[in-house]
């Protein structure tokens, strides 16, 4: 594969579209990613010639789909370089992000929570890594710890040993904002965690997708992320669980597949991880996030992070030119660009982002408007609703130009009445 | 830059409107309040209202609007359009206004009922924008006396 961004264009058909009269320009990847020919004719294909029940008969077809499906596992294991995967697989396939994140609070936070303990989170969570918590933290007596962020969306760092204390029995923080482009020092915060014997879980659902992630580096213990931000198809999502974790873990869902020997009284369970996937898994979508993670691998993480953060460089640099920045309009997020992703947040006293978001999708132009999952966060930056627009590999500079001169006349022309 | 299509919804009047929402001073006898809230994206209608017990109809009526463009000059146009009338008259504004947006043909008659309201016309072929313009009128169905204190 040709890493040229023109070259990587041609296998996104949906690139092509015409909206409103315009070149589709998909901003939004924060939300959902586009999916290249490649991951399309997978699931076609498999559809097609592969289709049958995995893990079950012994037929040629159910064989080759089960051997596929649980290639796909190794990949993913492979991708985020976790350790002795060969060995045992801790790669659980879930629904979603969301999905890993509940299983968590229930299967781990059930057993493990006790009153008084405490669970930390940031004040940048998505819902997903908010509510769960919340609701554990209810059943269990248990508090919810919010870690503050400085004026900039970032951690206020300086707090970590008031926050992740003794009393801490979880820390479960988001690795890139959806909503504000910050990327936090997860490192630092996992290390904070080890000292007092907290467990952690890291919120890949942004980061995954666009920059390397190791979890033999980091070390945490519970790491979530979707395969449809990450050109993959929806209704998939990965839960790493790390393998002392994992052993502890029981079930949370029950029924065929999961076991290993059935009763009328009881039941046994089968290894891990299969025993945390009770009934038929999501076998089309797993094979064909194969293929996605074919692709990212061809390209290579590093090179993406890089594409993005000189994507995002040119936007700042556009958006310094263009001298829209004051009081009243605002971008989000870390001074330091090492610090962000290719997520752009703005909110402006001029329009609402929904005004502004119509004139942008005039221009065929795609980018989210609202609070993006972070209501809290809103609440606390003391706006209703804000404009995301958020990149990825094939997005191009001819594109970013055109969306900041896009969103410049688009304040223009509400500013005159 | 912009072409024809948002500048029709965008017109001068809505811009206007949306700037300079009408009915916005206090009133000074409130009897009835309404609100109505979009949690999904945060816009907001506040209605304090002078109704006339005798002759079932808005007197006055102070108009408190937060959000997008749509919402608030909507909800700006709609306050002027009902002062003085009583329900069964605001009813029918709105049936016209939805039938505008469902693309419908009106006779000149139903176009002079909505007055200025006519220029959200292009929200027609905007389809996620068009509940962003009923807010006021979600906030009318909930018109309720207040209590004396
Ligand atoms: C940071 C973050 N966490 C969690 C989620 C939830 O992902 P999903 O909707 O795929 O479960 C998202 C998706 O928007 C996200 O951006």
């Amino acid at each position: 594969m040709n890493h040229n961004i023109s070259e990587i264009r041609k296998d996104f058909p949906i690139l092509n579209t015409v909206i409103n009269n315009k070149k589709l320009v998909y901003l939004d990847n924060a939300a959902t990613s586009q999916k290249p020919i490649q991951v399309i004719n997978k699931l076609n294909d498999y559809y097609t010639k592969l289709n049958s029940n995995v893990h079950r008969g012994v037929h040629t077809l159910s064989g080759k789909a089960t051997d596929e499906f649980e290639n796909v596992r190794l990949k993913v294991a492979e991708f985020i370089n976790v350790p002795n995967y060969k060995k045992s697989n801790p790669i659980i396939w879930t629904k979603n992000t969301t999905e890993s994140i509940n299983i968590i609070s229930m299967a781990w936070g059930d057993e493990n929570i006790k009153e008084n303990d405490e669970i930390v989170v940031s004040a940048m969570e998505h819902h997903s890594n908010l509510i769960p918590w919340q609701k554990l933290c209810e059943r269990k007596k248990a508090k919810l710890k919010i870690f503050p962020i400085n004026e900039f969306q970032e951690l206020n760092i300086k707090l970590l040993n008031e926050y992740i204390n003794p009393n801490t029995k979880l820390v479960s923080i988001v690795h890139s904002s959806n909503s504000m482009g910050t990327i936090n020092p997860i490192k630092t915060i996992i290390n904070q965690a080890k000292k007092v014997n907290a467990k952690v879980l890291i919120d890949g659902a942004q980061s995954v997708p666009h920059m390397p992630v190791d979890v033999t580096d980091l070390d945490c213990d519970f790491l979530v992320f979707s395969a449809h931000k990450m050109l993959g198809p929806t209704g998939l999502g990965v839960l790493y669980v790390k393998e002392d974790v994992i052993n502890t873990l029981e079930p949370h869902f029950f029924g065929g597949e999961m076991v290993l020997d059935v009763s009328y009284e009881s039941a046994t369970w089968n290894d891990i991880p299969m025993k945390f996937e009770a009934g038929t898994p999501n076998i089309a979508d797993v094979i064909a996030f194969g293929a996605a993670i074919d692709y990212l691998n061809e390209i290579g993480m590093s090179n993406i992070r890089k594409h993005e953060l000189e994507l995002t460089k040119f936007a700042l640099h556009l958006i310094e030119e263009s001298k829209f920045l004051n009081d009243n309009t605002v971008l989000y997020g870390p001074k330091n660009v090492s610090n962000r992703s290719g997520v752009l947040t703005f909110h402006s006293g001029i329009a609402h982002p929904h005004d502004l978001g119509t004139l942008l999708d005039n221009e065929g132009i795609a980018v989210r408007t609202g609070h993006h999952c972070t209501m809290p966060l809103m609440k606390y930056l003391g706006i209703p609703a804000s404009l995301r627009a958020s990149l990825y590999i094939y997005n191009t500079e001819e594109e970013v130009s055109n969306f900041i001169k896009c969103f410049t006349d688009s304040l223009r022309f509400f500013e005159n009445v | 830059m912009f072409d024809q299509k948002t500048l029709r919804l965008y017109n001068a009047i809505i811009k206007k409107h949306s700037r300079y929402p009408a009915n916005n001073a206090k009133i000074n006898h409130i009897t009835h309040r309404a609100v109505a809230i979009n949690k999904f994206c945060g816009d907001e209608v506040h209605l304090n209202i002078n109704y006339d017990n005798k002759n079932f109809l808005i007197n006055e009526i102070q108009l408190i609007a937060e959000g997008c463009s749509i919402n608030i000059a909507s909800a700006s146009i709609v306050s002027n359009l009902i002062l003085g009338l009583n329900s069964e008259k605001i009813l029918y504004i709105h049936q016209i206004y939805n039938k505008m947006l469902d693309n419908q043909k009106l006779d000149p008659k139903e176009h002079i009922v909505l007055g200025d309201l006519i220029y959200f016309r292009p929200l027609s072929n905007i389809k996620i924008r068009k509940k962003c313009s009923q807010l006021i009128w979600n906030s009318i169905s909930n018109i309720q006396p207040i209590k004396p204190i």
